[in-house]
């Protein structure tokens, strides 16, 4: 896809741990990737896989407790005020929920001209007119720029969002889970967005998802966690034709496909109870619980990320 | 009905502008929740007392033609006339005037202290929980010791250092009063700075100060108004309380407090004397808590709609 | 299905909120039925009205600001339209049960979770409490539950999110209601956790016979669990018939969108999806034509300037689309060559 082979971002072991009273919630536990110039990266799981926790971590909000960031060939993590301000132009996060995440007391315009106002990058007539040209590029009208967002719909807030974060001009954006709040006919809508946005601006991404349908369409790599660690990570084509790990496996049939013949005919692998607790997970492989082909093995020893074909990675002792 | 003729069904397509149009009249904050407060008839009829009450503190001193300090030893306690509408007191002076000399004292003193108390409560509140950990952990120490220290004790100490008198009483009431205010915001403060709009701006390179003065401090200025409304009377009884102790402003200088003392003494005699103190004493506070409880509703924004 | 009998009848519903700005008209005239042993699927966006309508029947909404403004609503033979609150609590819980998006507030936090399906069953039938409390924990065990000894006494924060609804789903189905609504009942899962709440509805409707309405915004959860489907936009039912005609011979272009724009993980390609593009009309000011013409590719004058009726396609499948009327222009149904593959 792109002719630029060197990473963008490089995450390198990074962990990330909560102290807790009842223990130590490892949130990240030795994730490793990188994603290339104008690529997205898909980071797919379910709740409390530390899947945001890992995009905030990059991004600044929280400190990692171990590994590195390298972002264009620079270490990231640890930054002090200033390196993060700089930081901050190149990078930018749209986030999850489209009504906590847009300042209810500040208008439409205000909101999204909040950057340009922090990096004091224009002002007064020019300031309205970058406005204007973001709430444009996001689908809005102008005259959206003097309403406060309560006015907004679920889709219309999460544009906003979107043009906040573009109003600096950001290489890379962490997108973390822009669309499960939303409509599914609205998702399509966000997702379609940020693609031709891509496309225009050579942007590189990574986009954090519940579950694999949406990711599929935007990604060109997918990695899936599972309690802290990534378990399998490949380009999106493979992933979807050929899932390796158990939890991917049940992770795709989980989802339900608008086709009533198809989905009464097909076998859907259950995973059986709950995620388990972050604080304190299983030993071993910590999917073993929930995963039908546990061995002895899984209960010992954690299975490393490695690639069993080109560019398939899987942390499973089933393909060691 | 419409007629419908084929030319009506020629394809226009869709209309997005129309569909992205936002119809309904937009409304800020404060227009949502003036309207709210409109809407409830005790708090309004609050609002308007207090209104009156704050003119008439402003002018009521200079209806009659008489000054709150004159003495006039032949018409001592005479009852309410045409000359002197509220009566006299035991040095002959006009009621009608010192009453509202009274409120103005009271209402100073009341305003000034839980604005005050607002102001440090808010700072100190929002540096606490906006840093949090270590930060938080000292300064809310901090807080539980003034917290501690025994009110009438600090009143009596500033007074004997500080001699008695309207300073006196603020600066006592100030110096304790503004960490409920604290509390407040804090809490406030640890609850918004998760809220992804904070992250938000966080990501977007925003200062501390812009974070607590743009999008902390606005999001918390309703709980902080329904707090001061109510710290107003608080001041304003415990202004009455030091003042009908003896601990207040001194003589000739007159609040409700010192007036209600002063009609104390001759309770027996002239019960009269206490009604109008006593009454705007008690009307006022509760004006105060029937508006702030008004204020809570038309601010609370899960009221929202 | 055999032949039908009609459980819930809901006629020519107008249900409105009276804000600051004017009335907000939420429900405009829906109708529908749902009859015993089906699963009736209720779709659209959020704000269409789904969930107006379905607590409009359970006299849920708060009112006010919520008013019902007209039409009937016939329950099990009865009409139930103007009932008081009282006697809807005599129909909640014993005859219609419902389950809610998050089942944390739906749930009371300082009782344990026995308790709360014991009271249910103790409010409308007279038993003992030990009695209840062992109906309690056979239902726990029927909606999967593990260790239902112990968890009945267990508070709902010691329950994970897919636990919690399960336990809602026990509190019910206690009383083995005739029909059961589900509003968003797995938006707030995760999918794995989705699937296992699919089932495990699925397994229950057989084993209890109810009915079932579930609302959703979700057309991969309608084609797992429903037998018909209504599709809502704006206040109104645009489209509604059996599953099959829904899915391979939808007619109105709002369906059509919805349709295209979930995207399918079984597909051997990823395509670009396709997005109904625009918002949702304001219900405060909705449009005097059909309420979707600003967003529909096949917008007609007419559309713009005057509401399309009701047409039946069959028995089952009536569409509300001005393209059904004979002087409409004829447009090449995208579902009828087979599932989007003009693409």
């Amino acid at each position: 896809m792109s002719s630029n082979d060197k990473a963008l971002l490089e995450v390198k072991n990074l962990k990330k741990y909560f102290y807790v009273s009842g223990g130590v919630l490892k949130a990240v536990d030795d994730v490793s990737f990188a994603i290339k110039k104008g690529q997205t990266l898909g980071l797919v799981g379910e709740s409390g896989c530390g899947k945001s926790t890992t995009g905030r971590t990059i991004i600044g909000l929280y400190e990692p407790t171990g590994g590195e960031i390298i972002f264009d060939g620079e270490k990231v993590n640890h930054l002090t005020y200033d390196g993060r301000k700089k930081f901050a132009r190149r990078a930018q996060m749209i986030f999850q929920d489209p009504y906590a995440s847009l300042n209810p007391r500040m208008t439409v315009g205000d909101i999204i001209g909040e950057g340009i106002d922090i990096h004091e990058l224009y002002t007064g007539k020019e300031r309205m007119e970058r406005i204007y040209e973001l709430l444009d590029m996001v689908g809005l009208n102008r005259e959206h720029a003097n309403r406060f967002p309560h006015e907004f719909s679920g889709g219309q807030r999460q544009r906003i969002g979107i043009a906040r974060a573009m109003a600096i001009e950001p290489e890379f954006i962490i997108a973390d889970e822009p669309i499960s709040a939303l409509d599914v006919s609205i998702q399509a809508q966000i997702v379609n967005l940020l693609m031709n946005l891509q496309q225009e601006k050579g942007l590189t991404y990574l986009f954090i998802a519940h579950d694999l349908s949406m990711v599929r369409h935007i990604s060109d790599n997918v990695a899936v966690m599972y309690l802290g660690m990534i378990v399998e990570m490949t380009n999106s084509v493979e992933l979807y034709a050929n899932p390796l790990h158990p939890y991917t496996q049940a992770l795709l049939s989980a989802v339900p496909i608008p086709d009533p013949k198809v989905e009464k005919k097909r076998e859907r692998i259950i995973l059986e109870g709950d995620v388990p607790s972050p604080i304190n997970p299983p030993s071993g492989c910590r999917f073993r619980t929930r995963c039908k082909y546990a061995m002895d093995i899984c209960k010992e020893q954690t299975p490393s990320l490695r690639e069993v074909s080109n560019g398939h990675f899987v942390a499973c002792h089933l393909f060691s | 009905m419409i007629e419908l003729t084929r030319e009506k069904f020629e394809r226009v397509g869709p209309n997005i502008e129309e569909s992205q149009a936002i119809v309904r009249p937009s409304m800020t904050y404060w227009q949502d929740a003036w309207r709210r407060l409109k809407m409830n008839k005790v708090a309004m009829a609050s609002l308007v007392f207090l209104i009156l009450l704050g003119i008439m503190a402003i002018i009521g001193p200079y209806m009659l033609p008489y000054k709150y300090s004159d003495q006039n030893l032949m018409l001592t306690n005479r009852p309410p006339s045409a000359e002197h509408w509220f009566g006299t007191d035991y040095l002959g002076r006009d009621l009608f005037v010192r009453t509202w000399m009274g409120a103005r004292i009271s209402l100073t003193i009341g305003i000034t202290a839980a604005l005050l108390d607002g102001i440090i409560g808010v700072i100190y509140g929002g540096i606490s929980g906006y840093f949090g950990g270590q930060v938080d952990n000292v300064m809310m120490r901090i807080v539980d010791i003034l917290y501690g220290i025994p009110y009438l004790i600090l009143v009596i100490l500033l007074m004997l250092v500080m001699g008695p008198g309207l300073v006196t009483i603020i600066t006592a009431m100030v110096i304790t009063g503004w960490v409920g205010m604290a509390r407040l915001v804090r809490g406030q403060v640890l609850q918004l700075k998760e809220q992804e709009f904070v992250l938000a701006a966080k990501t977007l390179g925003a200062s501390p100060g812009r974070i607590i003065m743009k999008h902390l401090i606005p999001n918390t200025i309703g709980p902080i108004i329904v707090s001061i409304t109510f710290d107003v009377p608080a001041a304003i009884f415990t202004e009455a309380f030091l003042s009908y102790i003896g601990l207040g402003v001194q003589p000739p200088l007159a609040s409700w407090g010192t007036l209600a003392n002063d009609a104390t003494n001759v309770l027996l005699l002239y019960p009269y004397q206490l009604f109008f103190p006593a009454f705007f004493i008690s009307v006022t506070m509760l004006s105060f808590n029937l508006l702030g409880d008004g204020l809570r509703d038309a601010l609370d924004p899960r009221l929202r709609k | 299905m055999g032949k039908k009998e009609v459980l819930l009848e809901v006629k020519n519903l107008e249900y409105s909120f009276d804000t600051y700005a004017g009335e907000v008209k939420a429900v405009r005239g829906v109708s529908f039925e749902v009859y015993k042993g089906e699963a009736l699927a209720i779709v659209g966006e959020s704000g269409c009205g789904k969930s107006v309508t379905m607590h409009a029947v359970m006299k849920l909404n708060p009112e006010p600001p919520g008013r019902l403004k007209g039409g009937k609503i016939i329950f099990d033979g009865k009409d139930i339209t103007n009932y008081t609150d009282k006697e809807m609590q005599t129909i909640r819980g014993s005859e219609i049960g419902m389950i809610f998006q998050d089942p944390m507030t739906s749930l009371n936090p300082t009782m344990t979770i026995g308790k709360q399906i014991a009271e249910v069953i103790l409010k409308h039938q007279d038993v003992a409490k030990a009695e209840a409390m062992k109906r309690a924990k056979e239902m726990l065990d029927i909606v999967g539950i593990p260790n239902a000894d112990k968890r009945i006494h267990q508070y709902p924060h010691e329950f994970s999110g897919g636990m919690r609804q399960r336990a809602m789903i026990a509190i019910a189905l206690a009383l083995r209601p005739k029909l059961l609504i589900a509003d968003e009942p797995t938006t707030a899962l995760d999918v794995t956790i989705q699937a296992q709440i699919l089932d495990l509805m699925k397994d229950l409707q057989k084993q209890f016979n109810t009915s079932i309405i579930i609302i959703t915004h979700d057309l991969g959860v309608v084609a797992d669990i429903a037998d018909r489907v209504v599709v809502m936009y704006a206040g109104k039912i645009v489209e509604r018939g059996t599953i099959d005609e829904i899915f391979y011979h939808p007619q109105h272009p709002y369906t059509w969108g919805l349709l295209r724009s979930v995207p399918r993980l079984d597909a051997k390609k990823k395509d670009r999806l396709v997005p109904i593009i625009g918002t949702p009309p304001d219900l405060f000011a909705p449009p005097i034509g059909c309420p979707f013409a600003a967003r529909c590719d096949y917008a007609m004058k007419i559309c713009y300037e005057a509401p399309p009726e009701e047409t039946c396609e069959s028995d089952t499948h009536n569409v509300t689309c001005w393209l059904k009327h004979p002087y409409a222009p004829k447009v090449t149904n995208p579902f009828e060559m087979g599932v989007a593959a003009d693409e």
